[in-house]
């Protein structure tokens, strides 16, 4: 074999194997689910069965954790996004020399170790709430402490995306808008917010998926309770049936279809931009044609 | 319809003046332009009417009232953005009624108001198309119509033809102008192209650097430019270099490297000044036998000729070999051609060539 | 009176009230429970009949301050133990008929009475960045100059009152309290005892630097010189993240090349799609299924053994074997898509060229394409360290029990400890370790934050 064949090989072999690396446990850890052995393995396999997906709807913590997750996601949505939409905003308007140091500040969450997070967070609210005399009981509550911890770094991660689209935005819009007698409200909502519709959901999908798989900070902040998340690590550390193998199968599923479903938009979407594009070429054509019509017509 | 005074600006950004002590006003009901070169001080001078610079020093006044402190968001004005700037997001009659929108006008109300106006502008009916379905000459009418919807005391469009091209510019130099005289209001238009400026406008001002030069009718500024910059900035011009001679009240003698030549004074050039004679190139023709003023006469090299349909351009010896002078004689019937390096003697009327204080010339 | 009142059997109303601290003798975690986090921080008996039970201090035996010597402990892990309880004014007592009385002992996850003031260093930051902001607009009307990079008024202006208002609540709020102040509280805690709530604010609320002296030094009274449990740990989980991060990097490396230089279009996408559906499922399920894989019935052990590599189930649990593949694949997606946007904007002619002139591979990939992939490098690196040696998930599901995870130890100090400021001292040192590794990260490979943060 030639050395140019060779390698062909074994960067197919390499890819392959990667992918095994990638996929493999999860393919077993779903096989897993099906199997009737009361320890969750693939082998020895003792009968095939579906039991473990009713025994997981049976498990009280799980589908509590299930609710507190949802609950403490659409609080994070509802405190990340807009943070992080007035921190972009903040950074395209502060000047040349502060804008490192603030980006440098805002940004830093997204590198802090997510336990550190949760442990400043609900210290922070511990003592602080006590100095400034707030309600002991809403300071040290587990949701609030959760929202606000994790809302902490995934704002910067929602930030990043709204920079991503907020650096593409026509300044002179705003401007436009101003001038024709709207008020900076109005500007900001008829004008701004349409803009960045597509950020927005970006943010809101991101924070909710974020906040829901969080481990680190939220074991921390859920104070004797617990989220989805936290409950299942608990389970898959001390826990011993293949219930757990039945979630990851359903989440694994819920995945897939919604992976597949993002693309056949995607795939639709460039249809259309492919269309439209197109269409812009021949207008332009069309454009000086019948300009020169008309200025022909005309006359001077 | 409004007044646009302003009353000694000045605009500074730091360390660096945009514009300097500018004094003018704008007549009601007036097509105003600003002309001049990029970086001049035009587009600052138009934010700052239209609220979104506020002046260092001096104040803007728009029908008398001071606008200083008001929002552009509360002047009677309406600005047409180089770019146009229409909402991509919004159909042809939501951009044309945005500023009733914003106002709280009803839904049939706006749509009404946008239909007359599509019809003002000539797209009746396309008010549901998307920005993006329009051609380039369709956007700029839109635009307009959007900023007339505000009813304006005063309308201000920053060099809204540039991204045009050639003929569709001056197809739309016509449209403007017609529609401004059919509404009426006042119009400030900024632009470096002297032709738009010199068609379209009831007075321009010339500025460069931050200061207005002069401000005149198309005419005054092309036949009696105030200073150097102006003269070479509108229209083609030859800059004769030299000292003044003689000087009185009607004529100065420039003592040039082509001889002594005449020009008219109007700006109060004393013996001993330095000084540009400027000649326009229709001006200069090949002297016959009936031309004896000395001062009126010079003589120079042929570098080459270009035949450019309606004129022909002759190139002559300057003093800079790389920008000779210019002659452009009208293409009839007893055009001579000359060949490279002859030497001719050329010949003007100096009731048509200018004298000026030496200055700044306009960059090529 | 007094004397009449039989001492009483105490029922307690929570097990797993004394838990075994992990001393440098006993390495082994306790099993975690839904516990409170702080088993002393309030006991307040109640006895029925009474209003406010301010006039019993129970004092249990050998639990004063439960801070410096957790190794007087007694060892018991959960069920009733026998406790004597003082009654120190006996007059404010309810009149009870004599007989046996059964006291409840209630804990409770917290104090009802709020501690004191304390943090007056903090009250200051605190009025002093609301004040600046007041006053500055004022400030710079007088001024007339200033720096023109805050210049308050005019963003007033540039955004109306209410979205100023609405874009400095948020973020001065995002960056004050949410970022700045809970970091510097925990550095402050970390430099405290760790007190009764009540305690707070008292005399006995000092600074203090033994939490840090700990992790170096272990207890007074201890018979080694160093912290050798602890330090091990710190150290270990530093050298492993390095590990990890360097086979991480090895094993991407050649996938973002390809992907970056080979593969287009439609089929990238794909590519991307592939890659990115594992790291959709939860972390937690992940890990677990490593679990599956490496344990003693699971896969890997029945295939060595079915093809007779093994005699016996090898524990790869306790091996770390687990726990390593574990933590190189969970942030694989973090090492991969840096590498991929850093090597795709290479133009690949630069690549041909070097082929061309007859370069060796190693030669075309340390000479060319890292060095211009440097930023990318630097940002998958950096986060996978990080949140390598801040991982608690794998290490909890996968660690064997004689692999502690420095993030572990702290997650103790906090649940079953009991020791928030020793805890916090030690989240501190982990702060700062990852703060040296990115200052190294960004020195050694040139880059600034923005690069690092970039996905």
């Amino acid at each position: 074999m030639s050395t140019e064949h060779l390698r062909k090989w074994v960067i197919r072999g390499y890819i392959a194997l990667f992918f095994l690396y990638l996929f493999g446990p999860l393919l077993i850890m779903s096989a897993s689910a099906f199997n009737a052995s009361s320890y969750p393995t693939i082998t020895p396999w003792e009968g095939t069965t579906v039991k473990w997906f009713g025994e997981l709807a049976d498990n009280e913590r799980l589908v509590s954790g299930l609710f507190n997750s949802i609950w403490i996601g659409i609080g994070v949505v509802a405190l990340s996004v807009p943070t992080a939409l007035a921190g972009a905003i903040m950074l395209m308007q502060v000047g040349e020399r502060v804008r490192p140091i603030y980006y440098t500040i805002v940004v830093s969450p997204v590198l802090v170790p997510g336990v550190i997070i949760g442990i400043s967070t609900v210290i922070f609210w511990e003592r602080f709430g006590s100095i400034v005399g707030l309600d002991y009981e809403t300071t040290n509550n587990p949701f609030f402490l959760t929202i606000v911890g994790q809302s902490t770094f995934i704002s910067a991660y929602c930030m990043l995306v709204f920079i991503a689209r907020l650096q593409r935005f026509d300044k002179t819009q705003e401007e436009a808008a101003l001038d024709l007698g709207a008020t900076h409200v109005q500007v900001f909502w008829k004008v701004l917010i349409p803009f960045l519709r597509p950020a927005v959901l970006s943010s809101v999908v991101l924070a909710f998926l974020t906040s829901f798989e969080n481990y680190n900070t939220t074991v921390f902040t859920m104070v004797a309770r617990g989220t989805l998340t936290t409950e299942l690590a608990g389970l898959a550390r001390f826990g011993v049936n293949p219930s757990i193998s039945a979630l990851a199968v359903v989440i694994m599923g819920l995945t897939l279809i919604g992976a597949v479903i993002y693309e056949v938009k995607k795939r639709r979407e460039e249809v259309i931009i492919d269309k439209s594009k197109k269409r812009a070429a021949m207008k332009r054509t069309k454009d000086t044609e019948a300009a020169a019509k008309q200025a022909a017509t005309v006359g001077a | 319809m409004s007044s646009v005074e302003l009353d000694q600006v000045t605009i500074r950004f730091g360390d660096f003046v945009a514009v300097d002590n500018c004094n003018l006003t704008i007549e009601s009901g007036e097509f105003f332009s600003f002309l001049g070169p990029s970086g001049c001080g035009k587009t600052t001078i138009l934010r700052a009417i239209s609220g979104f610079n506020e002046p260092t020093d001096g104040s803007v006044h728009i029908g008398s009232k001071d606008m200083r402190g008001i929002g552009p968001n509360n002047r009677p004005t309406a600005l047409i953005f180089q770019n146009l700037a229409l909402f991509p997001l919004m159909s042809v009659a939501d951009n044309i009624a945005f500023a009733l929108e914003v106002r709280g006008i009803k839904y049939n109300e706006r749509r009404r108001r946008a239909e007359e106006l599509l019809d003002l502008i000539a797209l009746p009916g396309q008010g549901d198309k998307m920005v993006s379905e329009l051609s380039g000459g369709q956007m700029q009418r839109v635009a307009i119509a959007r900023a007339l919807a505000v009813e304006p005391e005063v309308l201000l469009l920053d060099e809204p033809l540039s991204a045009l091209d050639l003929k569709l510019r001056q197809h739309m130099r016509t449209e403007l102008r017609s529609i401004q005289q059919r509404v009426g209001i006042t119009f400030i238009y900024i632009t470096h192209d002297q032709g738009e400026a010199l068609t379209m406008s009831d007075r321009i001002a010339v500025m460069s650097a931050g200061i207005v030069q002069q401000v005149g009718n198309g005419s005054e500024i092309y036949n009696n430019p105030a200073t150097s910059f102006v003269a070479s900035f509108v229209g083609e011009n030859n800059a004769f270099p030299g000292k003044v001679s003689k000087a009185d009240s009607e004529f100065a003698v420039i003592d040039t490297s082509f001889g002594s030549l005449r020009g008219v004074n109007n700006r109060g050039l004393s013996e001993g000044d330095d000084a540009f004679l400027f000649i326009r190139p229709e001006v200069l023709y090949p002297a016959t036998s009936d031309d004896t003023d000395e001062d009126a006469l010079f003589e120079s090299e042929v570098m080459k000729e270009e035949f450019e349909g309606s004129f022909l351009h002759v190139f002559l010896r300057s003093e800079n070999p790389d920008k000779p002078y210019k002659m452009a004689i009208v293409n009839n019937a007893n055009v001579q051609r000359r060949s490279t390096g002859e030497m001719v003697k050329i010949a003007f009327d100096p009731r048509r060539a200018v004298a000026l204080p030496y200055g700044e010339l306009a960059d090529e | 009176m007094s004397d009449g009142l039989p001492s009483s059997h105490i029922i307690l109303a929570q097990s797993g009230i004394m838990p075994s601290l992990p001393t440098p003798s006993e390495p082994k975690p306790t099993p975690e429970t839904a516990a409170p986090s702080s088993p002393f921080s309030g006991i307040t008996p109640s006895l029925p009949g009474s209003g406010t039970p301010s006039s019993i201090t129970p004092s249990l035996p050998g639990f004063s301050a439960p801070s410096t010597s957790p190794s007087s402990s007694p060892n018991a892990s959960s069920g009733t133990s026998n406790l004597n309880i003082t009654i120190t004014n006996p007059d404010k007592l309810p009149d009870l008929p004599p007989g046996q009385h059964e006291l409840k002992l209630v804990i409770q996850d917290g104090s009802q009475q709020p501690p004191a003031d304390t943090g007056l260093g903090f009250i200051e930051i605190f009025i002093a960045v609301v004040a600046a902001l007041l006053i500055a607009p004022f400030v710079q009307r007088q001024a007339g100059k200033w720096s023109a990079n805050l210049n308050a008024f005019q963003f007033v202006q540039r955004n109306g009152i209410a979205i100023s208002a609405y874009l400095l609540f948020f973020t001065v709020g995002w960056i004050v309290f949410m970022i700045v102040l809970p970091q510097l509280y925990m550095f402050d805690f970390s430099f405290r005892h760790n007190l009764n709530p009540s305690e707070i604010g008292g005399p006995a609320d000092t600074y203090t630097l033994k939490n840090y002296i700990y992790l170096i030094f272990g207890r007074e009274g201890d018979s080694d010189l160093l912290n050798w449990l602890h330090l091990a740990v710190f150290t270990k989980t530093i050298i492993a993240s390095v590990i990890v991060t360097i086979i991480n990097f090895a094993l991407c490396y050649p996938l973002a090349y390809f992907m970056a230089q080979s593969v287009r279009g439609s089929n990238q996408r794909l590519l991307f799609l592939c890659l990115l559906l594992p790291f959709w499922v939860n972390e937690i399920l992940r890990a677990f299924a490593f679990k599956l894989i490496f344990a003693d019935l699971g896969l890997m052990n029945s295939f060595l053994i079915g093809i007779g590599i093994l005699d016996q189930p090898y524990d790869f649990l306790s091996a770390n074997v687990a726990l390593y593949t574990g933590l190189t694949y969970a942030y694989i997606l973090l090492m991969i898509f840096p590498l991929y946007n850093a090597i795709e904007s290479l133009d690949p002619n630069q690549v041909e060229a070097a082929r061309d002139m007859g370069a060796s591979w190693i030669k075309i990939h340390t000479r060319i394409v890292m060095p211009h992939a440097k930023p990318g490098i630097a940002s998958g690196c950096t986060m996978v360290f990080m949140l390598t040696a801040g991982a608690l998930a794998a290490p909890n599901i996968l660690g064997g029990p004689s692999s502690l995870w420095f993030t572990q130890i702290i997650y103790q100090w906090y649940n079953t400890g009991g020791n928030w400021p020793q805890g916090s001292a030690y989240a501190f040192v982990l702060l700062i370790s990852c703060i040296i590794f990115v200052r190294i990260m960004m020195r050694v490979f040139n880059v600034g934050l923005g690069d690092i943060a970039k996905r």
